[in-house]
């Protein structure tokens, strides 16, 4: 838009030669000190213009950050749930049970201050103390442990050919399962 | 010299600007200062959001920190029906169209719904509806792996039960409100519950939290810990025991409670059936409640040791204090009514550690006579009958004893042996308690404590310990019942190699509901106590009508297995020392 004269043209003849006049150095300061406000108030302004956008970038990565930290808290509390399963007492009887294990009911106990021994140790083949199944219900149970390698059937037998104690027992030589939890 | 006149033309359009400018400021002047404060009214309200922040309810934890019971979070899946369409999905770098078809059917999979019954949740024109509530995080995590738009989700708070049924009926449970239902749940609400909190802040229009903006946080306050006395994994044992044997016997139902003996505390309070309070709608009513504090039922023969006690300690018998007990016995003053033994015999000649080795009811009743009956009855009172525990267990039971007073003939004879009042499990252990403990009879104690704000143990107080007969009348008794284990024809089935165990068989008679006489179905019980010598731990086991076998030989196995399996557990040294030797007959 261009700028409108608000006043009317004047014919003007050749105006009279002004003197120079020298600029006196107190309105040179003046300048001087509003060339300095105006720059500060440009520079402040866009400082905080840049403080405001850091802050609002701030406020978006905290967001993000939220979202994430749901989203680890639905992991953990998934993998908390597969331990928790794993670690039952449940799987635990199952896993046992599977595995053939026998429960040793014949506990012999070793007082270490003067190394005596209480009971008669006896290997624990008897077949009727095989760990039971589970038969507590839990509807917490999400995950089962998955057993590989040496079959019960093999344990047992191996375990079998002892034939009394101070006799060395034949273990299996296949790799005992690796426990899924580690 | 111009055309027109520019100074008319400078004034009118400078006019035009005015009144322009007027207006602005006018309206400028409308909206920042006459209407400002509804504006900013408006304005908050559009951009404010008060949201509650969720407090975790506390965990109840086992004697060793095992948790039993938590609180997670669980997903309603819920939909915008009229948004439902299908979705667009890249598929190895090619854009595909997945038809709401396919969608209903991978949704229904991961819901274990069937389609049909997705597919009618996601039909019509609402803006919500809901296609299941409460699944766990993995579902939901898959169910937000598929990546459809349509789908919300609310999530919330809800408790789960790690162990399952595991001390179960003790724990209680929440209904699908959150509020509590039995058990410890109930019991201590005041230390498990939290406190929600708000949040209040500005938002954007994408819901970003305007910085700088006012907040109010009033902070959740999480709820705190309860810790139990309970063992879970010897609850676990016993549950696993008591659940073959109910199958075994055909029983109703079977109790085990183990309590340490010199603490009181409950360290098992098993019982089969019982709840997984992850579902307590699957189980039946009566498994919903904990009979180990609930159910009171006529004791029978264990009594007698309490009866046998009390003989000692008012000093009208002592362990070798003869008797010639018949088969079978008329009761003085009992208008005729004849109790007999449990098999037929001749008469015997025993002594009072014979009456309570072949668990003779004419035995002790002849002897038990040289009591008189309020006596006998403050014993009993004093021992625990009749009353509540401390414990104050949601729907605990008191037991039914009548006064001293309104025992009738019958009455005065028959409760020596444990007839004509009834019992909780839980009361029957802790009389035994009192024996074990040298005579002094403890509370017992199922709670350690409640944690502080810092997670600090709160323990509970207890209270000084009463005595009820002398320790060398406990002493005694507990000479007396390890003659039972060592010598009876029941009671040696429930002997634990390596250990002395003292203990007590009970048969007692069930009243049938229907006719008001007693029927022929039994309460079957064992109550032990070892080592015998220096008494560490009560084990208390009952099976409530039991159909295939009718006394305690069905008792004295899960007795056996389960007093081993604590003794292992707590590692007791075995005995070393040999009982000492009572008489039980003479000539």
């Amino acid at each position: 838009m261009s700028a409108i004269r608000l006043t009317a043209p004047s014919r003007i003849s050749s105006p009279a030669p002004r003197s120079l006049q020298a600029v006196s150095p107190s309105r040179s300061r003046g300048f001087k000190l509003g060339r300095i406000v105006l720059i500060s108030f440009g520079v402040t302004q866009i400082v905080q213009l840049f403080l405001g956008l850091t802050i609002s970038q701030s406020a978006y990565d905290l967001k993000a950050l939220k979202i994430e930290k749901l989203e680890l808290t639905t992991q953990a509390q998934i993998v908390g749930q597969q331990v928790d399963s794993l670690s039952s007492q449940q799987n635990l009887a199952n896993s046992a049970s599977e595995l053939g294990m026998i429960a040793n009911a014949n506990p012999v106990f070793l007082r270490i201050e003067d190394q005596k021994v209480f009971g008669k140790p006896k290997a624990a083949l008897n077949s009727a103390g095989r760990v039971s199944r589970n038969t507590v219900a839990s509807a917490a149970l999400v995950e089962r442990s998955v057993l590989t390698g040496a079959t019960s059937s093999a344990l047992i037998g191996n375990v079998a050919q002892a034939s009394g104690l101070g006799q060395p027992v034949a273990f299996s030589t296949e790799t005992i399962p690796v426990s899924p939890t580690h | 010299m111009q055309p027109g006149n520019p100074a008319k033309r400078l004034r009118i359009f400078t006019a035009i600007i005015v009144v322009i400018a007027v207006f602005f400021v006018g309206r400028l002047f409308q909206v920042q200062v006459l209407l400002a404060a509804d504006i900013n009214k408006e304005s908050l309200a559009s951009r404010s959001v008060s949201q509650a922040l969720p407090a975790l309810r506390g965990q109840i934890l086992d004697s060793t920190g095992k948790v039993l019971a938590k609180s997670v979070f669980k997903y309603d899946i819920n939909v915008a029906p009229v948004h439902v369409a299908p979705i667009q999905k890249t598929v190895d770098g090619v854009k595909v169209e997945i038809p709401v078809s396919q969608l209903v059917s991978q949704i229904a999979g991961i819901l274990a719904m069937t389609p049909e019954e997705v597919a009618a949740k996601i039909a019509g024109t609402s803006n919500y509806a809901n296609i299941k509530r409460g699944v766990d995080s993995k579902t939901y995590d898959q169910i937000k792996k598929l990546g459809i738009y349509w789908l919300y989700y609310d999530k919330r708070s809800s408790r789960t039960y790690p162990s399952g049924a595991v001390a179960g009926s003790v724990l209680g449970f929440l209904n699908p409100d959150g509020e509590p239902f039995g058990g410890i749940e109930s019991q201590y609400q005041k230390c498990l519950a939290g406190k929600d909190g708000t949040e209040s802040f500005e938002k954007s229009e994408d819901w970003v939290k305007i910085p700088d903006s006012v907040v109010t946080t009033t902070q959740a306050v999480d709820g705190r810990n309860v810790h139990l006395t309970i063992n879970a994994d010897l609850q676990y044992f016993a549950q696993q025991v008591l659940t073959q044997n109910v199958a075994k016997l055909k029983a109703d139902w079977a109790t085990a409670v183990v309590i340490e003996v010199k603490t009181g505390k409950i360290l098992v309070a098993a019982e089969a059936p019982t709840m997984d309070p992850n579902v307590p709608a699957k189980s039946d009513s009566a498994s919903r409640h904990s009979r180990v504090f609930e159910s009171a039922f006529e004791p029978g023969s264990v009594i007698k040791a309490v009866t046998a006690a009390t003989l000692l300690d008012q000093s009208k018998a002592t362990p070798a204090t003869q008797i010639v007990a018949p088969f079978s016995w008329k009761i003085p003053g009992g208008g005729g009514y004849v109790v007999t033994d449990s098999h037929q015999h001749p008469p015997e000649n025993l002594t009072l550690t014979g009456v309570l080795r072949d668990s003779s009811n004419t035995g002790i009743m002849k002897l038990g006579d040289a009591v008189d009956a309020k006596t006998r009855f403050d014993y009993l009172v004093k021992f625990g009958m009749g009353k509540k525990t401390s414990l104050k267990f949601p729907g605990e039971a008191s037991g039914i004893a009548l006064p001293y007073e309104k025992w009738d003939g019958i009455k005065k004879y028959v409760s020596m042996f444990g007839q004509g009042f009834s019992i909780t499990p839980l009361q029957s252990a802790m009389m035994y308690q009192t024996i074990a403990n040298k005579g002094v009879s403890l509370d017992p104690v199922l709670v350690e404590g409640c944690e502080d704000e810092n997670g600090n143990l709160m323990r509970a107080s207890t209270k000084d310990g009463k005595r009820v007969i002398s320790e060398s009348s406990a002493k005694s008794t507990m000479d007396m019942l390890e003659k039972v284990v060592e010598q009876g024809g029941i009671g040696k089935s429930a002997a634990v190699p390596g250990y002395r165990v003292a203990g007590k068989t009970g048969t007692a008679q069930i009243t049938d509901a229907a006719t008001g006489e007693y029927g022929n179905l039994f309460a079957i019980s064992f109550i032990g106590m070892a080592p015998a010598e220096d008494p560490q731990y009560v084990v208390a086991v009952t099976a409530y009508k039991s159909r295939t076998i009718r006394n305690s030989f069905g008792a004295t196995p899960i007795f056996k297995a389960v007093m081993q399996q604590v003794l292992r557990t707590f590692r007791v040294t075995p005995s070393t020392t040999k009982s000492v030797n009572i008489p039980t007959e003479w000539r």
